[in-house]
């Protein structure tokens, strides 16, 4: 009996318990590359002063991470998380500043959320606070006239990647950009 | 007196003076192991260069190397570069790698080529990292002309046998436009599509794939021997790979470069980039960079790995250039370079250190530890003295001269003195003044600088071939130059060696009467000197300096001891 009883009372729980497991409001998008882009794509002047960059290679919208994206060695971290579609853009903004974005779709949020933590507690030992984000869904990690900031909402992992911000003590409070930019891909994923 | 009057006092001082010979001759390798060469990849104790130890590093730092902060493209990056100076403290590189007064003997002595070939049918190679095109962070271009022009102009490597390649990325989307086989204006190589132009990719046997069955190949051209030389190019990326499947040491530099020599089997068709994912463990790593297509040869195929860290990925490997770093870093053997440039730049100037503690394996997996390797460091000039500073051709009042600036009367470097790049402590030309130059804390002399008066600072180190002065005082740990030379007179009547005062690695010495070994450490100002024409020591005190100063002195007596036997006889 309790063979029976505990896969029918797990079934029960991951119904109706959003959260735990996946809910049917939370199943995975269909694959679909090239609507997934134009969902996350920023469109220019969406963020103030940001338009896309026109060389060939601004934009890609693609499942293959290494021959499409071309990131190679840094495309297992996302593919061993369960990388599913994704979305690159290149923006250039105001005085020469310059902004990667990366939107991965990871198919459930407990993956996303996962991408996010691997992320974290490998790559950035000492995480830059984003204003008005907890660092459980947003931080950055500055470099000298840079700033990368990772973050997920719902089932969607984000990469925002600033440079050219020709600040050697940079933190968020000095570019607020970072967090425009989360602003907008959050209103996306809702 | 008879010849040979005394022939057991005779012998004993052939002996000692040959002991005394040796070991100032082999000094000058300042090897720890014995060298090899092989034709079949990594072995261990092998020299990739008989001449150069495989630990020595040599890094310049020169903001003027890039005339503006450059915005993203590689268009701009390229822009922004002063080719010139790249190039001028690239042959200054060489002469520290290579310990040679020279850039045209530096190198001469970093490249070599098999003893059937000519240069003429020499083939050259150089990876470079082409990933991320328009907006990625590459080599600049005025890197690898410069290694472009050393090979054609100096060696007579024909451009057509010279090939830039990246088997991962397609170097040729890159850099195309800024190659030609006959404008010396640009990079004089064949750009490969891929592995193209280097027989394409041929299939290798590596045991830590890091997916089971993934079947490796590497450029054919290595593989199958034609290629003679490999020239290894990276740039400074930060590598965030996850800790748990790949880690690398949080850095992407020469070795993990070589993804893109060696890449899955039959990923380099098509029009997107080839991939290397069967490689993407460290263990992998270290087995490319130990395989005979990297190492094997004889001579031993890559014999040069340069960083381009003028700009850097700090952030990620994945974005554009966020960090400049204005820094370039040249060696012989790919894993002390990465290490070196991982912990000296990534760690201690960009703030981006390992994050997975695995940088020593670096050394340890090819026999080495972390004490061991030579970091040498040359100066631009952003290193203003505290006692002031001479121009670029100018003459230095009580401050230092700059490049080739003369120097003053009482010249006195700062806290962080360096001479020239012919700086004359105590000379007529650059450096330290006519009489008394008192080098600064970290003094360091020129690259042929030659002491006059000279004290030294506190860790006053020698040039290449730094000569100490008539009355030249040791710092508190002096150090010799490479080839210091304490002549009768430089020796001086009081010769004054520091508190532990060394000579250069090869002190031909004929001291005077009291002629310390030491003094070599010219040390002289010049802070605002532009381009990295100054010569730092090492700033490694090798087990060999405290032989050498016993045989320089024991061979300043010999010969003083064998002149008088010969007048006698």
């Amino acid at each position: 009996m309790t063979k029976t009883f505990l896969p029918l009372l797990c079934f029960f729980l991951v119904s109706i318990a959003p959260g735990c497991g996946s809910s049917p409001s939370s199943s995975p998008r269909p694959i679909d590359a090239v609507a997934f882009g134009q969902d996350y794509k920023i469109a220019d002047n969406e963020i103030s002063g940001w338009t896309q960059d026109p060389a060939s290679d601004g934009f890609w919208a693609g499942t293959d991470l290494i021959g499409g994206a071309g990131i190679d060695g840094e495309a297992d971290q996302y593919t061993n998380q369960g990388f599913r579609q994704g979305m690159f853009q290149n923006l250039d903004g105001p005085n020469s500043q310059f902004c990667t974005l990366r939107a991965m779709d990871f198919g459930t949020a407990a993956a996303a959320t996962a991408m996010f933590t691997e992320v974290k507690t490998g790559s950035v030992p000492v995480p830059t606070a984003i204003p008005t984000y907890v660092a459980s869904i947003a931080i950055g990690d500055a470099a000298a006239s840079g700033l990368s900031v990772y973050a997920h909402f719902g089932a969607s992992y984000f990469e925002v990647l600033l440079s050219g911000l020709g600040d050697q003590t940079l933190t968020c409070t000095e570019c607020p950009v970072a967090q425009q930019f989360l602003d907008e891909l959050k209103k996306k994923t809702n | 007196m008879p010849e040979n009057s005394n022939p057991k006092r005779r012998d004993f001082l052939k002996t000692a003076a040959a002991g005394a010979a040796g070991a100032v001759a082999l000094s000058t390798l300042r090897f720890d192991r014995a060298f090899a060469q092989t034709t079949g990849g990594w072995v261990s104790g092998m020299q990739v260069n008989p001449n150069i130890d495989n630990k020595r590093v040599v890094c310049c730092y020169d903001t003027k190397m890039l005339t503006s902060t450059p915005a993203t493209t590689f268009t701009a990056q390229n822009a922004a570069v002063d080719s010139a100076k790249v190039a001028s403290n690239l042959d200054q590189m060489a002469m520290q790698l290579a310990q040679k007064t020279t850039a045209t003997e530096a190198w001469a002595t970093i490249f070599r080529t098999g003893a059937n070939k000519t240069w003429a049918t020499t083939k050259v190679a150089i990876k470079t990292n082409a990933i991320l095109g328009t907006n990625g962070n590459h080599p600049r271009v005025a890197v690898i002309k410069k290694i472009c022009d050393v090979f054609v102009d100096q060696l007579g490597v024909p451009a057509a046998n010279i090939v830039l390649y990246d088997a991962n990325s397609d170097a040729s989307k890159t850099y195309s436009t800024y190659a030609s086989l006959t404008d010396a204006t640009k990079i004089r190589a064949v750009v490969s599509v891929k592995a193209q132009s280097l027989g394409g990719m041929a299939d290798v046997t590596i045991t830590n794939v890091a997916i089971a069955g993934r079947a490796i190949t590497g450029v054919a051209d290595f593989v199958n021997g034609v290629t003679d030389i490999l020239v290894d190019i990276a740039v400074v990326k930060r590598h965030s790979g996850p800790g748990t499947s790949y880690s690398f040491g949080s850095c992407s530099l020469c070795m993990k470069n070589h993804l893109g020599t060696f890449i899955n089997k039959g990923s380099e068709t098509g029009t997107g980039d080839a991939s290397a994912t069967g490689l993407h463990s460290l263990a992998a790593i270290f087995e490319i960079n130990k395989h005979p297509a990297v190492l094997g040869g004889n001579p031993v195929r890559q014999q040069l790995c340069i960083v381009d860290g003028l700009l850097a990925n700090g952030n990620g490997a994945g974005g554009t250039w966020d960090t400049r770093v204005d820094r370039l870093v040249m060696g012989t053997f790919a894993p002390t370079v990465d290490y070196l440039t991982a912990t000296k730049i990534m760690d201690d100037v960009m703030g981006k250190p390992d994050a997975n503690n695995n940088l020593p394996k670096f050394l340890t997996e090819f026999g080495y530890t972390t004490t061991d390797p030579v970091w040498v460091e040359i100066a631009g000039g952003v290193v203003t003295p505290t006692g002031g500073s001479g121009g670029s051709t100018g003459a230095g009042g009580s401050g230092g001269g700059g490049t080739t600036g003369a120097g003053g009367t009482t010249s006195t470097g700062g806290s962080k003195a360096n001479g020239g790049s012919t700086a004359n402590s105590g000379g007529s030309k650059a450096g330290g003044g006519s009489t008394a130059s008192n080098g600064g804390a970290t003094a360091n002399g020129g690259t042929s600088g030659a002491a006059g008066d000279n004290n030294g600072g506190t860790i006053a180190a020698g040039g290449t071939t730094a000569n100490g002065g008539t009355t030249a005082n040791g710092g508190t740990t002096a150090n010799g130059g490479t080839t210091a030379n304490v002549t009768s007179e430089s020796g001086g009547s009081p010769a004054t060696g520091g508190t532990s005062a060394q000579p250069g690695t090869v002190a031909s010495s004929a001291g005077g009467s009291t002629a310390a070994p030491a003094t070599s450490g010219a040390p002289h100002a010049s802070g605002t000197s532009s381009g990295c024409n100054v010569a730092g020591g090492d700033r490694k005190v090798t087990r060999w300096g405290a032989m050498l100063a016993f045989g320089a002195v024991v061979a300043a007596k010999l010969r003083r001891l064998v002149s008088d036997d010969d007048q006698s006889s």
